[in-house]
């Protein structure tokens, strides 16, 4: 590998970090911004498909999120794990998803699915 | 810079030793989720890891091995937001970052530059959210998430000053560490201040925050001790087996070569953490 090259390669590795500290200025997602344990957001999903509502193991089954009722970095990255589902793998389903949440115990917030039915004010 | 690499590469082969790569499951970028893409993943990822393995243990090419196994880590955290982690990223893009440092990056430029955005993007972050300002995190995270009882009473005893103050020795801590890495001639106070602060954490949690990000950064803080950068010289027919896959020189013999390895006990202890 030249040195051009190399150099090349890892100036769009660093900067790339750059662009992604600067983009989380501009949206409350925090991915590849190096932002860990900045706020801790409690939350806990209701999924109701065909009017049943779904169990906390089904939940975890559809999203695999890592901790089904924390998160250490920002509530929106649930917002969008959930959002991107529901847009994607489950959209057959038309699931109708709340999402109750509380940031570093704040107030309480909720976030619904599908959007047009009651969006949140951080909708990603 | 190699011992690091070499460090890094096998406690990935050993977090990966029975689950292997999984397909992509909710990707940062939607054309991941192609059917060919999701059936071909694993496989793809996989062979470029253990090609990457061998070149890096065995000295065959250990700067594209490290590229290999770090671009395969990094592939396999791009196909998944649930995958994602701040401790992941670090580790797989130190393992790029090693891979592209140049023979002749005496001064460890790309690491120096990749541990300072690291701190200074967490120091940013915080900069900029209000619970951070008014202490109402930290005394959250202590109090509610992490129930120290100890902070209740000094919560009481001080008020919110207590958590303000930690909060904001907290981002000063970082803008410090962003600052000193940058700087060679400082090294040894920043290694020493950075892991005073990360061993801080874990005293202030209990030990149950940062023993990860801790055992991540003490391989970062190797790849910054003197030593030779470039590939490894082309071993003698006669050097034993276990000297090529440790990464250990011939002619280094001096206390710096036993420092390096006196922490390799410490990182062993804290992989099962």
């Amino acid at each position: 590998m030249k040195a051009t090259w190399r150099n090349f390669a890892l100036a769009v590795l660093l900067g790339a970090q750059v662009i992604g500290i600067a983009a989380a200025r501009f949206g409350p997602e925090r991915y590849f911004c190096w932002a860990p344990y900045d706020e801790i957001t409690r939350f806990e999903l209701t999924v109701t498909i065909d009017g049943r509502r779904l169990s906390a193991e089904e939940i975890q089954a559809r999203y695999r999120l890592p901790d089904p009722t924390r998160d250490n970095r920002s509530y929106a990255n649930v917002i969008a794990v959930i959002a991107q589902f529901e847009r994607t793998y489950g959209a057959a389903d038309r699931a109708r998803v709340e999402f109750r949440y509380r940031v570093n115990g704040g107030a309480p917030q909720q976030w619904h699915w599908p959007l047009s039915s009651a969006a949140g004010p951080h909708a990603p | 810079m190699l011992l690091a690499a070499k460090l890094l590469a096998f406690h990935a082969l050993w977090l990966r030793k029975r689950t292997g790569f999984e397909p992509p499951f909710l990707p940062f970028f939607p054309s991941l989720d192609h059917p060919a893409v999701v059936a071909l993943w694993p496989w793809l990822l996989g062979i470029v890891f253990g090609a990457g393995i061998v070149l890096l243990a065995f000295n065959l090419a250990p700067r594209l091995g490290a590229a290999g196994v770090g671009s395969a880590l990094l592939l396999d955290l791009l196909a998944s937001r649930i995958r994602y982690s701040n401790n992941t990223l670090f580790f797989d893009l130190l393992l790029l970052i090693i891979a592209l440092s140049g023979p002749h990056d005496v001064r460890r430029v790309g690491l120096r530059a990749q541990i300072a955005l690291l701190y200074a993007g967490a120091a940013i972050n915080k900069l900029f959210l209000p619970d951070w300002h008014s202490g109402q995190f930290f005394r959250f995270w202590s109090h509610d998430v992490l129930q120290l009882e100890w902070f209740a009473t000094l919560d009481q005893k001080w008020g919110a000053g207590f958590s303000i103050g930690m909060s904001w020795l907290t981002i000063v801590f970082e803008l410090v560490l962003a600052v000193l890495v940058c700087r060679p001639r400082y090294t040894r106070l920043f290694v020493a201040l950075a892991l005073a602060f990360h061993v801080g954490i874990l005293f202030y949690t209990g030990g149950v925050f940062s023993w990860i990000f801790l055992r991540v950064m003490l391989v970062a803080y190797l790849g910054l001790l003197d030593g030779p950068v470039g590939a490894p010289a082309v071993a003698s027919a006669g050097t034993p087996f276990w000297r090529l896959l440790l990464a250990w020189p011939e002619s280094e013999r001096d206390w710096r070569g036993w420092l390096v390895w006196a922490c390799f006990p410490v990182w062993w202890f804290l992989r099962f953490r």
